[in-house]
C-alpha cells in the first residue's frame, strides 16, 4: 500500500449551527499534485487551515506522512510547507531577510539551501530588495520558497493563481509542475477556477458547499470529457440515417436542418460512418463538439444546487 | 523554543522603528542634562558656627535656647518621655476632652428635649406675666449654660488638636447624628414660633440668640466627625509601643538614647576640659567637637521621632487606610509614610549610626548626596527613557499579535514546528528582552553621560525597605534594583497589551488600552495617593521601588517630579502590591495563553 503523504479523514468543521467543511476525505500520494476545485465559499481555504493546524477541526483526522496532526504537532508540521490565502510577508524586512527568519525556525538550513531554493523560485535577481517593493508575482514566488525551505513533504498553496496575469499562471503552473517532477514533493492547491487546474492536476476534487462533489484523476476527466462529446454528421438523408443510428444504438438522435446529432465517443465514429455508407448514405461532413470542463463543472454545480433546493 | 524566541528577537530589530526608539532614548539622554534641576538636599549635619576655641563651641552648645543646643536637645527626650507617659499613664488631655463632651451632650439632651421642645407650648399655656417672666429666666440660664459649655469644649478640642500627636486619637463617632438631630429639632420650632403670636417678642429674641449660639455650634460641626471615641483611647494602652518605648524597659529607645546621651556628654565634657585653655584650636578639634555635638542633637531629635511616630504607627496600625484618611489632621496621612520614618530612625538609633553619613534613596526630586551625582541624573534620565520604553514595548507587544494576525504573518509562524504555546512565550519572552535590553542600554548611556557630566558618588545610601527594614546598599546595588523595578513596570504593559491584543484582535485597541492605563496611573499617582482604594487598582501597583524609601519624598516638588515619581498608597505594603501584581500577571497570561491556543488564526 502506498503511504500517503497526506491523508484527510472525515474532516468537518462547523461555525455555529453552519459547516463550512462537512465530512470531507481524500488521501494525496507522494509526487501527487492535488487540485481543490470549487467556487468562492466552498470551504477550500478552511479545509488548508485545518490541515495546517491553523484552525481546529469539529470533526474528523488529519495525517500528515502518517503522522497524527493532532497527536503530534510538531513532528507532522514540520513535513509540510504552504502559502495560505496571500503570500504574506514581512513588509519591512527584504526577500532575503524573511528566508533567513523562517530558515531560522528549523534546525540545520544553511545558507547553500536558502540560495538554491531562490533560484529554484527564479527570484536571485530581487531576493535583496524590501519586500513592500515586490509584485503579487515575485511575492508568491518567494512565498513558495519559504515554503521549500525545510524539503516539506507536501506543499500547500491555497490559490496560488489569484490575482496572476496569464503568463504568470503559465509559469506557476510550469514551475510547479516542474517542482513535483524534480523533487516528488506532493502539492495540495486549491482554486476557483477549473482551467487552471487542468493541466497541473494529477488528481482534482470538486468540492461545493463544504462537501466533495467528486474526486477524479486527469484520465478520469478526459474520458468523461469524451463521453459527453456530440457527434454531428451532415447528410443526404438525415431522418433515414437518424433511424438507423437509433436502431443499432439505442440512443437518442437529434435532428438539425441535414445534420443529425447524438453522443458517442471518438472510437466508435468509424463504425458508425461506415454503417451509414453500406446503407447507402452520404456524408457531407463529420464534426465533434466536446464540452470544455468548465462546462461539465457548472453543470455538476448546477445538479449539485437543484438537488439542495428540491430537498 | 529558544530557536524561536531568538528569531522574533532578531525580528525586532529589523523593524525600523527600534531605531526611532533607540533615537528616542538619545534625545532623552540630551534633554534629561538640561531638565534636570533637583531640589537642594537639607544636611542633616547642623551647624554650630564658627569660632576660635573648642571652648567657645561648648559654650554655644550649652546655653544656646536653639534646636542646637543641648537644653532642647534634651527637652526633647523628656518630651518624648511625658509622651510616652501620657499614655501610659490613663489620665490624659485627650480623656478629659471626652468627658467635657459627655457633658455637653448630657445638657443638649435636657435643654433640647424638654426645654426647649416644650417651649412653645409652655409659653402659650403661661397664664400670667409672671409665670411668663420665670420661663423666659429659666430658660436663658439653660441656654446660657450649654453656650458655655460647648465654647468650653470647643477651646479645649483645638488647643488639643493644634497638637499633632494627639489628635490622631480622635475617630469619627456616631454621637453627631444625635446632637445634630436636636439641633434641627430645635431650629424648626423656633422657625414655627416666629410666625405665631409674639406680643412681647421673646420668641424672635430666643430665636436671636438662638441662632448666634448656633453659630458656635455649627462651627463645632465641623468637629463633630472626629469626636474622640473611648475605645481608641483604651485599646491605645495596652498597644505594644507603648511596652516597647516604657521608660523602665531596658531594651526601650528611650532608655538606649538616654544611656548613649548622657555617655556622650561626658564624652563632650572631657573633651572640653582638656582643651579648654587652648586660645586657638586645631581645626581638627573643632570639628571633632561639633561632631559630638551633631550625635547629640540626631540622638534625641530621632528618639523623639521614634516615640511619637512609633506611637502614630502604633495607634494607626488597627485601622484601616480609609479610617486613618478621614482623622482630623490626618486627611493627608499617609500610614506608610509614617511607618517609613519610623523605621529609618529606630534603624538609625539603634545601631547608633546617623543620617548625615548617609545618602538617600535615589529619586528626581532631590540629589541622594548633597551634591548631583552621575547616579541621581542617570536614575532621573532612565526614569524619561522608560516613558518611550513602555509605550514602544506595547506597541511591540500589541504587534506581536494582532499585527501580525492582520498582516497574515501570524499564519506563517503558526505553521512552524512550534506549539500555539511556544509561540507565545517566544513571542512574550522576545518583547520582555527588548524591553530589558533597552532599559539596560539606556542605564549605561546615562551613567556614562552621568560620570561625565557630574562624577560618581558611592557614598552608602539608607534604604528602608517595605517601612519594615532598614539596610545599608551600595549605590550601584540600589541602582540596580532601580532597573530592576522599571522593567517590571514594563513588563507589566507589555502583557497586558498582549492580552488586549491576542482577546480583541486589534492592534490599536491594546496600543490605545494599555498606554491610556499608563497614563492613568501616572496620574492616580499624582493625585489620589492618600485615597487608599485606588491602591488596589492593579494597574498602579506596578513599580516597586517606592518600596525602597523614597515615600517620604512622594507628592512633593513640581508636577512633573511627582509624575515621575511612585507613591504608596496609604494601605499598601511591598506584599500587597507584590501579590495584587503577581495575581493580575498571572491571570492575564492565563487567559491569554488559553486564548491564543483555542482560536483559529484567520
Ligand atoms: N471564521 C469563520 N466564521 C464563520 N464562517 C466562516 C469563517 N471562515 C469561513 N467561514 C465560512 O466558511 C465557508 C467556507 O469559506 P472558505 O473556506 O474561505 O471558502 P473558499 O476558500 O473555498 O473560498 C464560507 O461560507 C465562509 O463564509
Ligand atoms: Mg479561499
Amino acid at each position: 500500500m502506498a503511504k500517503f503523504v497526506l491523508e484527510v479523514n472525515k474532516l468537518t468543521k462547523k461555525y455555529g449551527e453552519r459547516a463550512a467543511v462537512d465530512n470531507v476525505s481524500f488521501e494525496i500520494i507522494e509526487g501527487e499534485i492535488f487540485g481543490l476545485i470549487g467556487p468562492n465559499g466552498a470551504g477550500k481555504t478552511t479545509i488548508i487551515k485545518m490541515i495546517t493546524g491553523l484552525a481546529t477541526p469539529t470533526n474528523g483526522e488529519i495525517y500528515i506522512d502518517g503522522i497524527s496532526l493532532k497527536k503530534h504537532f510538531e513532528k507532522a508540521i514540520s513535513r509540510l510547507g504552504g502559502i495560505i490565502e496571500n503570500p504574506d510577508l514581512y513588509s519591512y524586512m527584504t526577500g532575503m531577510e524573511n528566508l533567513k527568519f523562517f530558515a531560522s525556525l528549523y534546525p540545520n538550513i544553511t545558507q547553500e539551501k536558502i540560495d538554491s531554493v531562490v533560484k529554484l523560485v527564479g527570484m536571485e535577481k530581487r531576493i535583496n530588495d524590501r519586500v513592500r517593493n515586490y509584485s503579487l508575482g515575485m511575492k508568491q514566488r518567494v512565498g513558495i520558497a519559504q515554503a521549500l525551505l525545510h524539503d516539506p513533504k507536501i506543499l500547500i498553496l491555497d490559490e496560488p493563481t489569484n490575482g496572476l496575469d496569464p503568463n504568470g499562471i503559465r509559469d506557476m503552473r510550469k514551475f510547479l509542475i516542474g517542482l513535483s517532477r524534480k523533487k516528488h514533493i506532493s502539492i495540495l492547491v486549491s482554486s476557483h477556477i477549473l482551467s487552471e487546474m487542468e493541466q497541473l492536476c494529477d488528481t482534482v476534487a470538486i468540492i461545493d458547499g463544504g462537501k466533495i462533489l467528486q474526486i477524479k484523476t486527469l484520465e478520469q476527466i478526459k474520458r468523461g470529457l469524451q463521453e459527453g462529446q456530440k457527434v454531428c454528421i451532415k447528410v443526404d438523408y438525415p431522418n433515414y440515417a437518424g433511424k438507423l443510428v437509433i436502431l443499432k444504438y439505442k440512443i437518442p438522435v437529434s435532428l438539425a436542418g441535414k445534420t443529425i446529432m447524438f453522443n458517442m465517443e471518438d472510437s466508435k465514429i468509424p463504425e458508425v460512418t461506415t454503417m451509414l455508407m453500406k446503407e447507402g448514405i452520404s456524408i457531407y461532413g463529420i464534426n465533434t463538439i466536446t464540452k470544455t470542463l468548465e462546462e461539465v463543472f457548472t453543470e455538476m454545480l448546477e445538479q449539485q444546487h437543484n438537488k439542495g433546493q428540491i430537498r | 523554543m529558544f530557536k524561536l524566541f531568538k528569531a522574533e528577537l532578531k525580528k525586532i530589530f529589523l523593524k525600523p522603528s527600534i531605531f526611532v526608539v533607540t533615537g528616542l532614548i538619545i534625545a532623552m539622554l540630551a534633554v534629561s542634562t538640561f531638565v534636570y534641576k533637583p531640589d537642594t538636599r537639607t544636611d542633616y549635619a547642623k551647624s554650630y558656627g564658627s569660632y576660635e576655641t573648642v571652648n567657645e563651641y561648648y559654650e554655644r552648645f550649652i546655653n544656646t535656647e536653639e534646636s542646637i543646643g543641648k537644653k532642647r536637645s534634651d527637652e526633647r527626650v523628656n518630651l518624648a518621655i511625658n509622651y510616652v507617659n501620657q499614655y501610659a499613664n490613663g489620665e490624659n488631655a485627650v480623656e478629659t476632652l471626652i468627658n467635657d463632651w459627655r457633658a455637653v451632650e448630657a445638657l443638649f439632651n435636657t435643654t433640647g428635649n424638654s426645654d426647649y421642645v416644650g417651649l412653645y407650648s409652655n409659653w402659650e399655656s403661661a397664664t400670667n406675666a409672671a409665670q411668663k417672666a420665670s420661663l423666659k429666666n429659666d430658660l436663658a440660664t439653660k441656654r446660657q449654660q450649654l453656650l458655655t459649655a460647648i465654647q468650653n469644649f470647643k477651646a479645649k478640642y483645638e488647643e488639643l488638636s493644634s497638637k499633632d500627636q494627639t489628635s490622631f486619637l480622635v475617630t469619627k463617632s456616631l454621637d453627631d447624628v444625635i446632637i445634630k438631630e436636636h439641633f434641627f429639632k430645635i431650629q424648626s420650632i423656633f422657625d414655627n414660633a416666629s410666625g405665631k403670636t409674639d406680643p412681647d417678642g421673646f420668641i424672635i429674641n430666643e430665636l436671636t440668640t438662638y441662632k448666634a449660639f448656633a453659630l458656635v455650634f455649627n462651627d463645632l460641626n465641623q468637629l463633630l466627625p472626629f469626636i474622640p471615641a473611648e475605645s481608641v483611647i483604651n485599646e491605645f494602652k495596652t498597644t505594644k509601643i507603648v511596652d516597647e518605648v516604657e521608660v523602665e524597659n531596658e531594651e526601650s529607645p528611650i532608655v538606649i538614647a538616654k544611656n548613649k546621651l548622657d555617655a556622650l556628654f561626658d564624652t563632650i565634657y572631657e573633651f572640653n576640659e582638656s582643651k579648654k585653655l587652648e586660645s586657638e584650636s586645631k581645626p581638627q578639634d573643632k570639628a571633632q567637637i561639633v561632631e559630638y555635638f551633631n550625635e547629640y542633637y540626631s540622638i534625641s531629635n530621632y528618639l523623639y521621632i521614634v516615640v511619637s511616630n512609633g506611637i502614630k504607627v502604633s495607634a494607626l496600625s488597627k485601622y484601616t487606610a480609609m479610617n486613618i484618611s478621614v482623622y482630623k489632621n490626618y486627611d493627608g496621612a499617609n500610614f506608610y509614610e509614617l511607618k517609613e520614618t519610623y523605621t529609618k530612625y529606630r534603624f538609625l538609633l539603634d545601631n547608633g549610626l546617623y543620617e548625615y553619613n548617609f545618602a538617600e534613596p535615589f529619586s528626581v526630586t532631590q540629589p541622594s548626596n548633597l551634591e548631583i551625582n552621575g547616579f541621581d541624573y542617570s536614575y532621573f534620565a532612565l526614569r524619561l527613557c522608560t516613558f518611550f520604553i513602555t509605550i514602544y514595548v506595547v506597541v511591540l507587544a500589541a504587534g506581536t499579535i494582532a499585527g501580525e494576525q492582520s498582516a497574515g504573518t501570524l499564519k506563517l509562524l503558526a505553521i512552524r514546528p512550534f506549539g500555539r504555546s511556544k509561540l507565545l512565550r517566544a513571542k512574550i519572552l522576545a518583547t520582555l528582552a527588548i524591553g530589558a535590553i533597552l532599559i539596560f542600554v539606556s542605564s549605561l548611556a546615562s551613567m556614562v553621560v552621568g560620570l561625565v557630566t557630574y562624577g560618581l558618588n558611592f557614598t552608602n545610601i539608607l534604604v528602608v525597605f517595605n517601612a519594615s527594614s532598614a539596610f545599608v546598599l551600595n549605590p550601584l546595588v540600589l541602582y540596580f534594583i532601580a532597573m530592576l523595578t522599571m522593567f517590571v513596570e514594563v513588563m507589566f504593559y507589555a502583557i497586558l497589551s498582549v492580552f488586549i491584543s491576542t482577546v480583541f484582535k486589534s492592534n490599536i485597541a491594546a496600543v490605545a488600552i494599555s498606554i491610556l492605563l499608563f497614563f492613568v496611573s501616572l496620574i492616580i499617582n499624582v493625585v489620589a495617593v492618600n485615597v487608599p482604594l485606588l491602591g488596589l487598582i492593579p494597574f498602579v501597583n506596578v513599580n516597586f521601588f517606592k518600596y525602597f524609601g523614597s515615600s517620604f519624598l512622594q507628592n512633593t516638588g513640581t508636577i512633573f517630579q511627582m509624575i515621575l515619581t511612585p507613591s504608596v498608597f496609604s494601605g499598601s505594603t511591598f506584599w500587597s502590591s507584590f501579590i495584587l501584581y503577581s495575581l493580575t500577571f498571572t491571570i492575564i497570561l492565563v487567559i491569554t495563553h488559553v486564548i491564543f491556543k483555542k482560536r483559529d488564526i484567520k
